[in-house]
């Protein structure tokens, strides 16, 4: 009997620190998502709006020759991305630069 | 046997655990609802006004309602930014931003519609000024002071606004 109510008296506290642990878990967890769903939905912006000024901008003459200028495409997209996640400062356009290079294909 | 105190405090700490476990698993799963409702409203209002192309107050007080409805204070901030592309003479061209104001904040700003054109740009900046209740019981419970997330959503305007005057 004792040892029973030993173990009553032992096991609300250890459940609420594991509940607590749980929860501060659950928090980071979702917190974490979060700010995956926002990086990704700014990135989607940026895409749409390189692909927009892409349209805008290339430009196809007579023979059929089609030039696009990458580098205000590129811009863009960064300026979108920056903006949309409220980092932009010039500093940071050319962070971005670095890290993640323009590709033409 | 466990001395009657030993007892009544072991009842009691089971009646905490019982009553407060599941309140703070619903406000924590009420809090990223109203995360995940918040950042939709951002984002359908930032869709709409860039492919309108216009900044009309009818839109913004459909999106604070929307805002509203999460039952939280928030602070919103519309930036509208005119595209300028600049030749540099050595035919080149340089991109800027210029913005032309605050449009629109919780606190005031420019009532007019905005019209904008194709390749401006639009950001949305939202501030939650009261706290949600799970952030509530987790810096009451805990003594952990979580930050209020500020939303920020940017986008290209699609289409001219003028062709819905």
């Amino acid at each position: 009997m004792n040892r029973f109510f030993s173990a009553v008296l032992f096991f609300p506290p250890m459940l609420i620190v594991i509940l607590m642990l749980s929860l501060l878990q659950y928090q980071t967890e979702a917190s974490t998502e979060m700010y995956e769903i926002m990086v990704r939905d700014c990135a989607d912006a940026a895409n749409d709006a390189a692909i927009q000024e892409a349209l805008r901008t290339v430009n196809s003459d007579i023979y059929g020759r089609v030039s696009l200028d990458v580098e205000q495409v590129w811009h863009v997209y960064k300026y979108t991305f920056l903006t949309g996640m409220n980092i932009y400062s010039e500093r940071n356009m050319e962070l971005f630069d670095s890290y993640c290079p323009a590709t033409v294909i | 046997m466990a001395t009657f105190p030993s007892k009544i405090l072991a009842v009691f700490l089971a009646f905490l655990l019982l009553t407060f476990a599941p309140l703070i698993i619903v406000s924590l799963v009420q809090d990223i609802r109203t995360e995940r409702i918040t950042w939709n409203a951002l984002t359908d209002y930032t869709d709409i006004v860039t492919d309108k192309g216009v900044l009309t107050e009818n839109d913004y007080r459909e999106f604070v309602a929307k805002l509203g409805s999460t039952g939280l204070d928030f602070e919103v901030s519309v930036l509208a930014k005119n595209k300028m592309v600049m030749p540099d003479g050595s035919g080149n061209f340089t991109i800027k931003y210029v913005s032309s104001g605050l449009w629109k904040s919780s606190t005031g700003g420019i009532l007019n519609n905005v019209y904008l054109e194709a390749g401006d740009s639009i950001q949305v900046i939202i501030k939650p000024l009261s706290q949600t209740r799970a952030s509530a019981l987790l810096q009451g419970v805990l003594k952990l002071h979580t930050n209020n997330t500020e939303y920020s959503y940017a986008a290209t305007v699609r289409n001219d606004g003028d062709l819905y005057v």
